[in-house]
C-alpha cells in the first residue's frame, strides 16, 4: 500500500506534457541549400542542391538544375561538376590530399563561394575492439509509465588519432550478418545487412582533453536480440542457421573543424528536448557565402574531407569469446543475398 | 442669563471641538507656584488673575462650595489645574491661549459616550492633559495568540483619518493631536482591533491582534512606515502570512512566486525560481536576505525558493523609487526580512509536505528579554521517494536539497541590538547517473544597530554571500575522461549608516558600503589522478565596487513631500588578469588577438563610476489621494552569464571588465494611490519608462562555459522598457482579494558595427522577457472561523520565441532555419489555483495548534508552454496528418496537482 502511495506521488509529480505546437508562420523567400561532400575518393563525393520550404509544408527539399558548381584548387585549376537528376550533380575528380581547394556555385546571377579550405590526410584507426555490451534503452510500457530496457549486444570501440591536423571525425558503417544454412544437400550461404540509414556517428577530442588519442570512442552496437529483426530470427530459428558472423564495414571521415560544427549543430538541433532550461536557438552556420551581394544566404556546407574504409570480421559473439580480424576492403556487398554451394567472394571465415 | 451662559458654554464647547488643538500652548506652560489648604477654590481663581493675569470665566454657583487643599511650586498651570480638577464635578477648558473656562462636567456631552473605562487606555499623566497639542504614539503590533510581531498592520484614527502601518520589527510610530481616538488595528488573517484612547502625551501603547483568517491588509503597495520613505512608490510587501495563504505547488509556501501575483513582477515559469521586474532580466533583482545577497533563489531549479517560509517574516520588493542606500541591480531590490524570534515563550512549529518537511525553532534566550533566537530548517525526501518506485531511471537518480537558517537577535543594553545571521543551502541533482550537478549557498550577516540620541540612529552592517556550482561529469567507458568543472562566487561587504531623525516630517540618511567580489567564471580538474584531463581555469576576477549615499526627505509645503537622494558608486577591476587586444578592423575573434596586457596581482585593470541620483515625491490631493512620482539611476557592474531564457544554477556570474561595460539604467515613474473607506479599499496605478546600456547578449551559437575569450561571444545591446500597472484590493471582509494588472512592453537594440555583433540587422526587437498583458485575480473567502477556500488566477501573455520558418535536407536530416531573434510569441500562460484550510482549533491558549491545507495547482490542468524546440518525432508517435519533424512545446507542470500539507505549531 505505502508502494502504491508513493508511486501515485511521484506519478503525480511526472507531469510534464509535451504537444505538438504548430504556430502560425509568415512567408518568407526561399533561400538556397548546399549539400557538397568532396573527398579524396570520387566514389565517396556528394553535391546536392535544392531551395528550402516552408516549415509548414508537406515539400521537404525543393531540388535545384541550373546551378553551375565548381571545385576551385588553390594552384588555379577548376574541375567542374555535371548535373544529374533531382538536384544531384556528379563530381569524378579525385582531389589531393593536402592541398587547399574552394566551392564555387553560381545560381541566379549570384556568386556563392566557400573559404579555402584543406583536404585532410587519410584517417585511420589505431585501435579496433569489440566487446559484450548491455545497452540500456527506456519506453514506455503498456500504462504508459517508461520504463527500463536491457538489450544484450556487442558494442564496437576505436581508438582514434588526435592530431592537429587529423582530429574531427564522421562515421558511416553498416554491418552485414553472414550465415549458412544446412540443406540437405547443399550449403546456403546467405547474408543480411542490418545498416540503420543516417546514423551518422561523429568524433572529436574530449572537451579538455590533452590525449594524442580519442579512447574507447563507442562506434555501433549491434544487438544479439535477433527477436528484435522478426522476420530474420525466425527464418534463422526455422532454418537452423549456422558459422553466425558479421562484417563491418566502416566509412571514416575526416573533416575540417568548421564541418564538423555544421554537422554536430545539425545533430544538436533535434536533441532541444529533454533540456532542463530552455536553450536559445542556434542558427546553424554553414561555410559558404555570397560573394556578390552579401544580404543574400546559401545554407549548407561544403565538407572537402578525406576518407578511408575499414572492413572487419567478428564472429564468436555469443559464446562470449569473441573473434574479429581486419580485412581488405571490399567496396560492394549487397544488402541481402543468398549462394548456394559455393560461398560469394567476401565471405568470411576465422583464421 | 442662564440662556446667555448656555449659549456661551455652547460657543465654547464648539471652539474647543473645533479649535482646542490650535490654542492650548499659550499658559498652560507657565509654572505657578502656591499653597492652598481648604481654601475656596475661588481663591485660586482671584490669585491666578492677580498674579499670573490669567483670567477664569465660572458661574458662581458652580464653585462657591468647592474648596482646595493643594501645596505646588513651579510646576506647569495645566498640571495644577488637573489635579485641582481630578475627580471633580467641575471641568475646565484653556480658551484662546490665555483665558481659563471652568463649566460642570455633565455638561460636556462629549464624554456622556457608551464607552466604558474599562476599555480606555490612557496614555500618558492625566497630570498632562491639554499640556501638549500633539504627541506621538509608539508601540509595536503583535499577534495575541503567540507573541509573533506582525509587521504591516495598520493603525489608523479614525479620528485624525491618519494612519501608519508597522515596521519590518512590527514597530509603528504616529503623531496625532492630543485627545481621544478611536485606534483601529488591521492585519490580514486577524480580527480587527478597536481600541479607544486617550492621548495625553508622547507614550507607549502594543496592540494584540487575534487570528480571525479573513483580512489581507498586509499587502501593501507603499507604506508610511518608519523605514520607508514617504514618497515611496513601486513597492510590494507581503507577509509570511499572505505568502502562506496562497495556493501554491506542492502546498509549499514561496517567498518569490507570491512576489508574481503583484503588477509589475512576472515569472518566467513553474521550473524557475527567477523572476523578472519591469521587464529586466533575473540578474537584474538584487535579493537580500536580512542585508546578505542571495545568488541562487532556487531548490530543485526553480520548483521551489530558497528560503525555509516559516523564518520569512516578510518580503518587500522596490521595483522603483528604489532609495539610495540600494544599489547593485538596476531592475528592483527584494529584501527579505527572517524573523527576530519569539520574546516571551520558546516555539516548534514546521509543515509536513509530499516532497519535504520543515521545522523552526524560536523562543528567547531568557523569557521577557529582548535577545531571541530562531533556528531552522528544511529538506527533501525525493531521493527516498525515487528509490521507492520502480522506475529504473528515477532510481538511479538524484534530485535532493536542504537549507538551514539561523538568526540570533541580542539586546546590548537599551542602545545596542547586534543581529547575527547565518544560512547553507545545498541541491544536488543527476537523471539516470548522468553529470551530476550540485550547487549551494552560504550566508552570514552581522548587523549592529546603535541608538546614538532620540534622533540618531547608527547602523552597521557585515554580509557574506558565496555561491558554488559544480558538475561532476561522469564517462563510463572512459573514466580518465572525467572532470568536475566549478564556478562561484564570493562577496563581502560592510556598510555604515546613519540615520537622522529631526521630526517626523524630516529624515536623513547617509552612509557608505563597500563590496569585495571574488568570481570565479570557470575551473576544470581532473576527477582522479590519471587522467587525461588538463586542469584549466578562466583567470578568477577580483573587484571592489564602493558607494556613498545620502537621501533626504522633507515636507516642501502641507501637501508636497520631496526625497532626494544621490549615490556615487565606483567599481574597479583587479589583476592578475591577462586582457587580450583585438584588430579593430573586425569583430573580435581569437583569430583577431593582436597583443596582450598583464596584470599582476592587485593591479587595477580598469576602473569604472557614475553619480546615480535618487528624487521620489509625493503630492497629497484633497480626495485623500496622492500623486507620487519618482526617477532613478542605477548602475550595475556584476553579471549572469546565460544563454538560456530561464535562469539555470549553471549559469556563472562575470565582473564588468575591460570590454564589459557596466550596465546602466534610468527610470521614471508616475502614480496614482488612494484607499478608500478607511484603508479598507486600496487603488493604485503607476506608469514608468526604463532605459538601459550595456545590456550583455549574445552571438549566435556562443560558448560561454570555460572561455578564456568570453568576449568575443558577448555583444553590447541597448534597451527600453515601458509599463501600466494598476492594483485593486479588498482588504477585508469575508471575501477578500486583488486584482493586479500590468500592461508593459521591453524592447532590445543590437546595432554594432560588424554583421556578427548585430541582432536582427540592428532594428528594435522584444527582449524574451517581453509579456505585455499580465493579469493577476487573488481571492480568499471565509467559510466559516476555521474553514477559508483560497483561489488564484494568472494570466500572461505568452513570451516572445525565435520559431523555424524555412525547412531544408542535409543528408537524412531535415534541418531549419530560425526567423529573426524573437520574432514570434508562445501561447498566452494562465492558470488556475485553489486551497481549502481547516484549522483544527482556534482556541488561544491550546498548546499544540494544527492546520490542513488541500490545494490543488494548475486546476484546469492547462498546458502553458515553458519552452518549443524543433525535434525529430518517433516514427511510432507519427498520427495521421503529423510530420516526422515537428515543432513541440514543453508545458512543465500539464495536469492538475492536488497537494495535503499538514502545518503545525507547538
Amino acid at each position: 500500500m505505502i508502494r502504491l502511495i508513493l508511486n501515485i506521488a511521484l506519478l503525480l509529480s511526472l507531469v510534464a506534457c509535451e504537444d505538438v505546437y504548430r504556430p502560425e508562420l509568415m512567408d518568407m523567400p526561399q533561400l538556397p541549400v548546399i549539400e557538397a561532400r568532396i573527398t579524396n575518393n570520387p566514389a565517396f563525393n556528394y553535391i546536392n542542391i535544392s531551395m528550402t520550404t516552408k516549415f509548414t509544408d508537406r515539400l521537404t527539399s525543393n531540388p535545384v538544375s541550373d546551378a553551375r558548381v565548381e571545385v576551385l584548387k588553390e594552384d588555379g585549376t577548376f574541375y567542374q561538376a555535371e548535373y544529374s537528376y533531382s538536384g544531384y550533380y556528379n563530381f569524378n575528380h579525385s582531389l589531393e590530399t593536402g592541398k587547399r581547394y574552394k566551392l564555387r556555385i553560381i545560381l541566379d546571377n549570384e556568386l556563392y563561394e566557400s573559404e579555402w579550405e584543406k583536404l585532410p590526410i587519410t584517417p585511420s584507426i589505431e585501435k579496433f575492439n569489440v566487446e559484450p555490451y548491455v545497452q540500456v534503452s527506456y519506453a514506455d510500457n503498456l500504462y504508459g509509465i517508461p520504463n527500463k530496457y536491457y538489450t544484450k549486444g556487442f558494442q564496437v570501440f576505436v581508438d582514434l588519432p588526435a592530431t592537429d591536423d587529423n582530429k574531427y571525425y564522421l562515421f558511416r558503417w553498416n554491418s552485414y550478418l553472414q550465415f549458412v544454412i544446412p540443406y540437405n544437400s547443399f550449403r546456403s550461404y546467405e547474408w543480411i545487412s542490418f545498416s540503420k540509414p543516417g546514423s551518422d556517428n561523429m568524433a572529436e577530442p574530449s572537451l579538455h582533453s590533452s590525449s594524442t588519442t580519442i579512447s574507447n570512442h563507442k562506434l555501433m552496437f549491434n544487438t544479439l536480440d535477433y527477436l528484435s529483426y522478426l522476420d530474420t530470427a525466425e527464418y534463422l530459428i526455422r532454418k537452423k542457421a549456422m558459422d553466425l558472423g558479421w562484417i563491418f564495414q566502416i566509412d571514416q571521415y575526416c573533416q575540417s573543424e568548421g564541418a564538423h560544427q555544421f554537422f554536430k549543430s545539425a545533430a544538436g538541433q533535434l536533441k532541444a528536448d529533454g533540456q532542463l532550461f530552455d536553450p536559445m536557438y542556434s542558427q546553424i552556420k554553414g561555410n559558404i557565402s555570397c560573394t556578390t551581394n552579401p544580404e543574400k544566404h546559401m545554407l549548407g556546407v561544403f565538407d572537402l574531407c578525406s576518407v578511408t574504409r575499414h572492413q572487419y570480421y567478428v564472429t564468436d559473439i555469443e559464446a562470449g569469446n569473441i573473434y574479429y580480424h581486419r580485412i581488405e576492403p571490399i567496396f560492394t556487398i549487397p544488402n541481402e543475398g543468398t549462394s548456394e554451394r559455393v560461398p560469394p567472394d567476401f565471405w568470411q571465415r576465422k583464421k | 442669563m442662564s440662556h446667555i451662559i448656555k449659549k456661551c458654554i455652547a460657543l465654547f464647547i464648539l471652539l474647543f471641538l473645533f479649535g482646542i488643538t490650535s490654542i492650548a500652548q499659550s499658559i498652560q506652560e507657565r509654572n505657578i507656584s502656591g499653597t492652598y489648604t481648604g481654601a475656596p477654590l475661588k481663591h485660586f481663581f482671584e490669585d491666578l488673575e492677580k498674579k499670573e493675569h490669567i483670567k477664569t470665566f465660572y458661574k458662581d454657583q458652580w464653585v462657591d462650595t468647592v474648596t482646595i487643599t493643594y501645596t505646588f511650586t513651579n510646576r506647569p498651570l495645566v498640571q495644577v489645574l488637573n489635579k485641582l480638577f481630578e475627580n471633580s464635578r467641575l471641568k475646565y477648558v484653556i480658551f484662546q491661549g490665555d483665558a481659563i473656562i471652568v463649566y460642570p462636567r455633565n455638561i460636556d456631552q462629549r464624554y456622556l459616550t457608551t464607552k466604558t473605562d474599562q476599555n480606555l487606555l490612557v496614555i500618558g499623566d492625566p497630570l498632562n492633559e491639554g499640556r501638549y497639542k500633539k504627541a506621538v504614539l509608539k508601540g509595536k503590533v503583535i499577534d495575541g495568540a503567540n507573541g509573533d510581531i506582525l509587521p504591516g498592520a495598520s493603525v489608523y484614527s479614525q479620528q485624525s483619518r491618519k494612519g501608519v502601518t508597522s515596521n519590518s520589527k512590527g514597530e509603528y510610530e504616529i503623531e496625532l493631536p492630543t485627545g481621544s481616538h478611536d485606534m483601529k488595528i488591521f492585519f490580514m488573517g486577524y480580527e480587527q482591533n478597536n481600541q479607544p484612547i486617550k492621548l495625553i502625551e508622547n507614550g507607549k501603547a502594543d496592540f494584540e491582534l487575534y487570528d480571525e483568517t479573513i483580512n489581507l491588509e498586509e499587502v501593501k503597495v507603499v507604506s508610511n512606515e518608519a523605514s520607508i520613505s514617504r514618497s515611496q512608490m513601486s513597492m510590494v510587501r507581503i507577509s509570511s502570512k499572505v505568502m502562506k495563504e496562497l495556493p501554491v505547488l506542492m502546498g509549499e509556501a514561496d517567498v518569490i512566486k507570491s512576489m508574481t501575483t503583484m503588477p509589475g513582477i512576472q515569472s518566467v515559469g513553474e521550473l524557475s525560481s527567477g523572476f523578472n521586474v519591469r521587464g529586466g532580466n533575473t540578474d537584474q533583482n538584487l535579493v537580500l536576505v536580512d542585508g546578505a545577497p542571495v545568488f541562487n533563489t532556487s531548490h530543485l531549479f526553480g520548483f521551489f525558493s530558497m528560503l525555509n517560509p516559516d523564518a520569512v517574516r516578510d518580503v518587500t520588493l522596490f521595483k522603483g523609487g528604489i532609495p539610495a542606500r540600494y544599489g547593485e541591480r538596476v531592475s528592483s531590490v527584494m529584501e527579505v526580512g527572517l524573523k527576530d524570534g519569539n520574546k516571551d515563550k520558546v516555539a516548534l512549529y514546521g509543515g509536513l509536505g509530499i516532497i519535504n518537511s520543515r521545522f523552526t525553532l524560536e523562543g528567547p534566550f531568557k523569557k521577557g528579554k529582548n535577545s531571541t533566537f530562531i533556528i531552522g530548517g528544511r529538506s527533501t525526501y525525493s531521493d527516498w521517494l525515487l528509490r521507492k518506485t520502480r522506475n529504473a531511471e528515477l532510481m538511479n537518480s538524484v534530485a535532493n536539497f536542504y537549507d538551514v537558517n539561523a538568526k540570533l537577535n541580542l539586546a546590548l543594553g537599551k542602545k545596542n541590538q547586534l543581529e547575527l545571521l547565518a544560512y547553507n543551502s545545498f541541491d544536488a541533482f543527476n537523471l539516470n547517473q548522468g553529470s551530476l550537478y550540485n550547487y549551494g549557498n552560504t550566508i552570514g550577516s552581522l548587523n549592529w544597530r546603535t541608538k546614538l540620541s532620540k534622533k540618531l540612529m547608527a547602523d552597521l552592517k557585515l554580509t557574506y554571500s558565496e555561491y558554488d556550482f559544480d558538475v561532476q561529469e561522469k564517462n563510463e567507458q572512459n573514466s580518465a575522461e572525467n572532470y568536475i568543472l566549478k564556478t562561484g562566487l564570493v562577496y563581502k561587504s560592510g556598510q555604515y549608516q546613519f540615520s537622522y531623525t529631526p521630526t517626523d516630517k524630516h529624515r536623513l540618511n547617509a552612509g557608505a558600503k563597500y563590496i569585495d567580489y571574488f568570481f570565479q567564471p570557470g575551473e576544470i580538474k581532473p576527477a582522479q589522478q590519471e587522467s587525461n584531463i588538463i586542469a584549466e581555469k578562466v583567470d578568477n576576477e577580483k573587484a571592489v565596487e564602493t558607494g556613498m549615499f545620502i537621501d533626504d526627505e522633507f515636507d516642501l509645503t502641507r501637501k508636497l513631500t520631496l526625497n532626494l537622494g544621490l549615490r556615487y558608486s565606483q567599481y574597479a577591476n583587479y589583476g592578475p588578469s591577462t586582457v587580450y587586444l583585438y584588430d579593430p578592423e573586425h569583430t573580435r575573434e581569437v583569430s583577431y588577438i593582436t597583443d596582450s596586457i598583464q596584470f599582476g596581482k592587485n593591479e587595477q585593470v580598469i576602473a569604472y563610476n557614475g553619480w546615480e541620483p535618487r528624487i521620489s515625491m509625493k503630492f497629497n490631493l484633497e480626495n485623500g489621494g496622492s500623486v507620487r512620482m519618482s526617477y532613478q539611476k542605477i548602475n550595475q557592474y556584476v553579471n549572469q552569464i546565460s544563454n538560456t531564457s530561464v535562469a539555470s544554477p549553471a549559469d556563472f556570474f562575470k565582473s564588468s571588465d575591460y570590454y564589459i561595460k557596466p550596465l546602466r539604467s534610468q527610470q521614471f515613474a508616475i502614480g496614482y494611490f488612494k484607499d478608500y473607506q478607511e484603508g479598507r479599499y486600496e487603488a493604485s496605478t503607476e506608469v514608468y519608462y526604463k532605459d538601459l546600456e550595456n545590456l550583455p547578449e549574445y552571438k549566435d551559437g556562443a560558448v560561454l562555459l570555460m572561455n578564456k575569450h568570453i568576449e568575443t561571444d558577448m555583444i553590447s545591446a541597448n534597451g527600453y522598457s515601458y509599463g501600466f500597472e494598476m492594483l485593486l484590493k479588498k482588504a477585508t471582509g469575508r471575501l477578500n482579494g486583488w486584482i493586479s494588472y500590468a500592461y508593459a512592453r521591453t524592447m532590445r537594440e543590437a546595432d554594432n558595427l560588424y554583421r556578427e555583433e548585430t541582432i536582427n540587422k540592428g532594428n528594435y526587437y522584444p527582449s524574451v522577457y517581453d509579456k505585455p498583458h499580465d493579469l493577476s485575480v487573488i481571492a480568499n473567502y471565509l467559510i466559516s472561523r476555521r474553514w477559508r477556500f483560497s483561489a488564484n488566477f494568472e494570466y500572461m501573455s505568452g513570451r516572445p520565441a525565435t520559431l523555424p520558418e524555412l525547412k531544408y535536407t542535409i543528408g537524412e536530416a531535415q534541418l531549419v532555419y530560425y526567423s529573426d531573434r524573437n520574432k514570434y510569441r508562445m501561447p498566452p500562460y494562465h492558470r488556475m489555483d485553489v486551497s481549502l484550510t481547516f484549522d483544527e482549533n482556534l482556541r488561544k491558549k491550546r498548546v499544540w495548534k494544527g492546520s490542513w491545507t488541500l490545494s490543488v495547482y494548475n486546476l484546469y490542468g492547462r498546458h502553458n508552454p515553458y519552452s518549443v524546440y524543433y525535434k525529430k518525432n518517433l516514427p511510432e508517435n507519427v498520427r495521421e496528418g503529423e510530420k516526422l519533424f515537428e515543432l513541440f512545446k514543453l508545458s512543465v507542470i500539464g495536469v492538475p496537482i492536488p497537494s495535503l500539507t499538514y502545518n503545525f505549531r507547538f
